[in-house]
């Protein structure tokens, strides 16, 4: 897949207030990539540099092949990418079919599309029947998916989605993210930023804890399998020094017992595991259970930022 | 250089002047205050001319001198609107959204100014043409012709007022723009009239002659001069970064 943003030590200082350090991450085409963070961890910051809403202090990002630092650059990369940032900003006494044309117009797109656009996403957004009442009047969930839908309204190949959800009720919270989905199945390439880590588990592909820097960029899978650092829990009828010394005899790491369960660090579960058991058992243990220690996202975000 | 698509700044003007098509009191305004002038300015004329039985030396002083009265609001009128329109995009947080499509800042002031100036250019040549028009009618019959039109108000209502006009829509954008409310905004916009209030004592007190026309040719030259210097201003505060992570 061709890399759709290029992000080279991407870094923002506001005078002496470093917001954004040494960025550097890839998103391949038709990819979601999310970013997670605390507040003020430069999520924003990010990507209002990557759609060319704020110059970086140093460092360079391609997107689509266009350079954010380049200004006719700049000028094609706002052409091809939607945004919904984190305020919705739209026109409250405006209808949403209003808002929509003239986002659409603002956007160079041709009227056809434009009004086959506004009915397309209304209409799948269930907004289709309130069309014609001033956005003021919506509640924060229309006007979120107004939001979405005004992002969407040129079709753009990339699309920087600041806190989609926030605030959302559960219903509205999942038409969007199935249209997230279903935006990444057309092949669009998505940057998230969220707090939200069951929303970045189920819907991205990628994620990136940011924290000014970026402490970590992987799958959500191998985010969790990296921060639970390979351990393995047998849990025993009983234990006792004998069997505890057979275990620590073969070095294999971190040895814990917590109640009649032994936690093992191990560098290959898979190799290891077998001469564990072998050990225990010919020490008279008697094994109730084995299993991998899994450690959730959630974990693994609170590790990676508070360093737990 | 910069390079402004008119088309693209045609575009935010018609959404600022539908937004403003809801704002009944504001619209009402600005189309109310020329339109009283018009008739209160000749009904003083009226007056002046029967009541107090002044010579036409009087009349045509005071006829000369109001007409510089819709320069004034030229200035005046624009600074509610502008005002409105960018501290609207400010409570709305719409500048966002609005800087992410692919328009340049210039395009997104010079669709600002438009909207402001189409209201107040239709509201002040109606407004004016009824001046002419009523003063012409209530006068006449004084002094044995119809001033209007003339040399000097042709001058006035087609160079000075249009220009006092972008020196007001620029004053009041700027204003707007270092403003978190209207009412901000329309205090820091008013310091834009003071030049107008002086020019007119020094004409009550005739210092300057505001009939003669190399004066109001000046005054067309020196509001240019302003209209060029407080646009650059303007354009230098409508900075991107100053507006994502200043304006509040």
């Amino acid at each position: 897949m061709a890399v759709e943003i290029d992000v080279r030590n991407l870094t923002k200082k506001f005078r002496d207030i470093t917001a954004v350090e040494d960025l550097t991450f890839q998103v391949e085409q038709g990819e979601i990539m999310g970013l997670l963070g605390p507040n003020g961890a430069g999520k924003t910051t990010t990507m209002r540099m990557l759609s060319c809403l704020l110059p970086p202090s140093s460092g360079s990002a391609i997107v689509s092949g266009n350079s954010i630092t380049d200004p006719n650059g700049s000028l094609e990369i706002r052409k091809i990418i939607g945004v919904v940032p984190d305020n919705v900003g739209l026109y409250d006494s405006l209808s949403a079919v209003k808002n929509l044309r003239f986002y659409g117009r603002m956007y160079e797109s041709p009227e056809s599309l434009i009004e086959a656009n506004i009915k397309k996403y209304l209409q799948l957004m269930d907004l289709w029947e309130a069309r014609d009442r001033p956005v003021g009047t919506y509640s924060k969930g229309m006007k979120q998916k107004v939001a979405l839908a005004r992002a969407l309204i040129h079709d753009p190949r990339i699309l920087f989605l600041d806190e989609p959800t926030a605030n959302l009720d559960p219903e509205a919270t999942k038409t969007i993210r199935d249209l997230i989905v279903s935006l990444k199945e057309q092949d669009r390439t998505i940057l998230l930023n969220t707090h939200n880590l069951d929303e970045a588990q189920r819907i991205c592909g990628k994620i990136g804890v940011l924290k000014t820097r970026l402490i970590a960029v992987d799958t959500p899978a191998q985010l969790e399998k990296s921060f639970s650092g390979n351990k393995v829990a047998v849990q025993l009828v009983e234990v006792n020094d004998r069997i505890m010394e057979a275990v620590r005899f073969l070095k294999l790491g971190q040895t814990v017992l917590e109640g009649n369960t032994i936690i093992i660090d191990l560098a290959d579960p898979d190799r290891d595991t077998p001469s564990v058991v072998n050990a225990i058992t010919a020490a008279g243990g008697k094994i109730r259970s084995v299993n991998e220690v899994k450690v959730s996202l959630e974990d693994a975000y609170f590790k990676v930022v508070k360093g737990d | 250089m910069i390079e402004i698509r008119l088309w693209k700044a045609w575009i935010i003007a018609r959404k600022d002047l539908s937004i403003l098509a809801g704002r009944k009191p504001l619209l009402a305004m600005t189309f109310l205050f020329p339109l009283v002038l018009s008739v209160a300015l000749p009904s003083i004329l009226l007056y002046t001319a029967t009541k107090k039985h002044a010579s036409n030396v009087i009349i045509i002083d005071l006829l000369s001198s109001f007409a510089f009265f819709f320069v004034l609001l030229a200035a005046l009128l624009p600074l509610y609107l502008s005002s409105y329109s960018l501290v609207g995009e400010k409570t709305e947080k719409s500048l966002e959204p609005l800087l992410a499509t692919p328009t340049s800042d210039s395009e997104i002031l010079v669709g600002k100014y438009l909207a402001s100036l189409v209201p107040v250019l239709l509201a002040l040549y109606i407004g004016m043409t009824l001046f002419i028009v009523l003063s012409d009618l209530m006068t006449y019959r004084f002094i044995g012709y119809y001033y209007y039109p003339n040399q000097t108000s042709d001058i006035l209502m087609f160079l000075d007022a249009p220009l006092a006009m972008l020196y007001g829509v620029s004053f009041g954008t700027l204003a707007s723009a270092r403003s978190s409310s209207v009412q901000t905004s329309y205090q820091l916009g008013a310091v834009s009239l003071i030049p107008f209030l002086i020019l007119y004592v020094l004409g009550e007190v005739q210092i300057v002659n505001l009939a003669d026309i190399t004066n109001i040719l000046y005054i067309g030259a020196a509001l240019f001069i302003a209209f060029i210097v407080v646009f650059y201003v303007g354009r230098k505060s409508f900075n991107r970064e100053r507006i994502l992570t200043a304006w509040r």
